[in-house]
């Protein structure tokens, strides 16, 4: 079942007299209990477009359009209210990047894992302390933490606490914005299996944004990758890591240091474009270096493969 | 080969407060011993509070040691005197890891470049600018004349970190200690940098000291790898040994825990270790892994500290299963 569909999502914001296409015409589909992961370097809007989808826009943002499907509401028809009473939150949670300093210091953990279902007025004192119990297994932690300050945790279990904290009034899609990415590689590695126990067991679903592939194949069904605002490929896991079509995929799978080749790792010239003036056509094209004369003049049509596969790349128009 | 930095048994250890009045001890490394060659670069691999970062800064001289010997050039650095520091920070440099604190926000390219050469009074105004200019070409950044006007906030992250190595660079360091150079750096853009340090490595003769928690970048830019828990080194080695043939537990669990890209991870639960690393004010007894240990001998383990052992020509090992 279609869980979200994306359609020309679009988020702009100005900075001083520029106009910034962080988010610029995107269009997915989700399907219940799928995990959908988002690649791209910092700086192709990722995480703006997370906070597209759950309208936590900034003050300086100016064009905010689209269609965002879930369960076939469309959400840009709500108002900001009942956006927030409804989705936010209770449908669609999210866990912010970097957010591991951002718990509140001086509040043991259960007022703060409590504090959404305090404010919601429906809950008994029992249900309350029922529920925190119960995430707080759910995220493999014993329970004495409650009763602790955030201080007096370590950064993995500071992210398990997150990570709980989004699932309290039991959303049915999690965004998780670089879960991992502050924290050492041992506990990077327990926090992914602890999203795919999530995964299993809730049948949650999850939108994953990270800028490295290898962490987005531990978990994804489908990845998506972007660049400068815009999704140039998506497909299933299979698809995208083992038969890559867009240039840039392949370029970020290629940089990525293995273990197991001697192939030495490789990079990708340049960095990502200033988005207030994006390349005209591909806008990847002045890093591609297999670009062709029509890549610098027109924008890439987007194509579907017969596998499913889709495609912004004009090197695959013979090919189709 | 003859070494240019020999670490003999180097402990330095912290006094943290806890509560108002008490403090309680941080052993942050605790026995460390090394040897890096002329012009090798050795990676020290090793997760948050293994001690690798205070290892890093005790070798550029910015630390006391608690007790042991940080011999560079075949001079104890410890011994030097004050007025002689400037000369020992000429050739000894430092790379850091966060490209956006590690500079003055308010200082141009020109004058961040600028500003060890007047320190150490290097040539006249001429002189210098020609050597800044250099020096961003040295760290492939041009056109150089136009880069040196600009301000860090209106530079890449990757370009901040070039203008990094560029600044230790320019004073033609024979030890350049990288802590984590990469690894605020897009994954896409952090082998440019490694190649580039390669690169001034042999034009130059630097060795690098290339501190880092990513094992797998380690294998492919390094000569010797160093795997530090909790304050020691518990194997090292050259990179094809460290990681095809790796002994010590903990050097195997690392290895485990790096992602590759196939999709059918997505399928199957990783290998981890259980637990977290030890706090130092309070590490665990005897090897300092065994709480996490898969392969923990009962009765030697949480008793007694394992010893370093060289198990052949580039591979040594502390751990109890080949000591014995």
């Amino acid at each position: 079942m279609t869980l979200l569909k994306v359609q020309n999502l679009s988020l702009h914001y100005t900075s001083g007299s520029n106009n910034i296409r962080a988010v610029d015409g995107i269009s997915f589909n989700m399907e219940q209990g799928e995990v959908l992961s988002i690649v791209g370097e910092s700086g192709c809007g990722k995480t703006s477009m997370s906070l597209a989808l759950m309208r936590l826009l900034p003050r300086n943002s100016t064009g905010y359009s689209g269609h965002i499907f879930f369960h076939d509401e469309d959400l840009m028809k709500l108002s900001d209210e009942e956006l927030r009473k409804i989705i936010r939150w209770k449908k669609i949670a999210m866990v912010f990047q970097g957010a591991l300093n951002s718990l509140n210091p001086v509040m043991r953990i259960e007022q703060q894992l409590a504090e959404p279902l305090i404010l919601d007025a429906s809950y008994s004192r029992d249900a309350i302390s029922q529920r925190i119990t119960e995430l707080i297994g759910m995220v493999h932690l014993p329970n004495e933490i409650l009763r602790r300050y955030p201080h007096e945790l370590s950064g993995g279990m500071k992210q398990r606490v997150l990570i709980a904290m989004s699932l309290v009034l039991n959303p049915q899609l999690v965004i998780l914005d670089e879960p991992t990415s502050a924290l050492d590689v041992s506990i990077q590695a327990q926090i992914m299996n602890l999203l795919k126990d999530l995964k299993n067991n809730l049948g949650i679903s999850f939108i994953f944004i990270t800028h490295d592939i290898s962490l987005a194949s531990d978990i994804s069904d489908r990845v998506a990758v972007m660049y400068a605002g815009e999704i140039v490929e998506i497909g299933s896991s299979e698809q995208i890591l083992l038969k890559p079509k867009h240039p840039y995929t392949i370029k970020l799978l290629q940089s990525i240091p293995t273990l197991k080749s001697n192939e030495p790792p490789k990079f990708i010239p340049g960095s990502p474009p200033d988005l207030s003036n994006p390349p005209s056509g591909c806008r990847f094209h002045p890093r591609c270096d297999m670009a062709l004369a029509i890549c610098s003049k027109e924008n890439p049509q987007s194509f579907l493969l017969n596998n499913g596969q889709r495609v912004n790349c004009w090197l695959l128009k013979e090919n189709i | 080969m003859s070494s240019i930095l020999r670490v003999e048994d180097l402990k330095i250890y912290y006094k943290a407060r806890k509560g108002i009045f008490g403090s309680v001890q941080i052993k942050a490394v605790d026995g460390v011993s090394l040897n890096v060659g002329y012009g090798e670069t050795i990676a020290i691999v090793g997760e948050s509070g293994s001690g690798k970062t205070t290892l890093g800064k005790a070798i550029l001289k910015l630390l006391d040691p608690t007790s042991g010997r940080i011999i560079f050039d075949d001079q104890d650095i410890n011994l030097i005197r004050t007025s002689d520091v400037k000369k020992f920070r000429l050739q000894v440099q430092g790379v850091f890891q966060d490209p956006y604190s590690s500079m003055n926000a308010f200082m141009s390219v020109k004058q961040i470049l600028n500003e060890p050469l007047a320190i150490h009074n290097i040539g006249n105004k001429q002189e210098r600018e020609q050597r800044i200019l250099e020096a961003l070409t040295d760290v492939n950044l041009f056109p150089a004349d136009e880069i040196i006007q600009k301000y860090p906030h209106m530079l890449s992250g990757g370009q901040r970190q070039r203008i990094g190595l560029a600044r230790a660079l320019i004073l033609r360091p024979k030890l350049i200690i990288a802590d984590e150079p990469v690894s605020m750096i897009d994954a896409s853009s952090r082998a440019e940098i490694l190649y580039l340090m390669r690169e001034l490595q042999s034009k130059f003769n630097i060795t690098f000291l290339f501190i880092t928690h990513d094992i797998a970048t380690a294998r492919h830019f390094s000569d010797k790898i160093a795997v530090m828990y909790a304050g020691n080194i518990v194997e090292y080695g050259s990179p094809q040994t460290i990681i095809n043939n790796p002994l010590h537990p903990y050097t195997q669990a690392l290895i485990k825990s790096v992602p590759s890209t196939n999709p059918i991870n997505r399928l199957r639960m990783r290998e981890v270790i259980p637990g977290e690393p030890p706090s130092p004010s309070n590490p665990p007894t005897g090897c300092k892994f065994h709480p996490r240990c898969p392969s923990f001998i009962s009765g030697t383990c949480e008793s007694i500290e394992p010893i370093s052992v060289r198990l052949d020509n580039d591979h040594q090992i502390s751990c109890h299963l080949w000591t014995d």
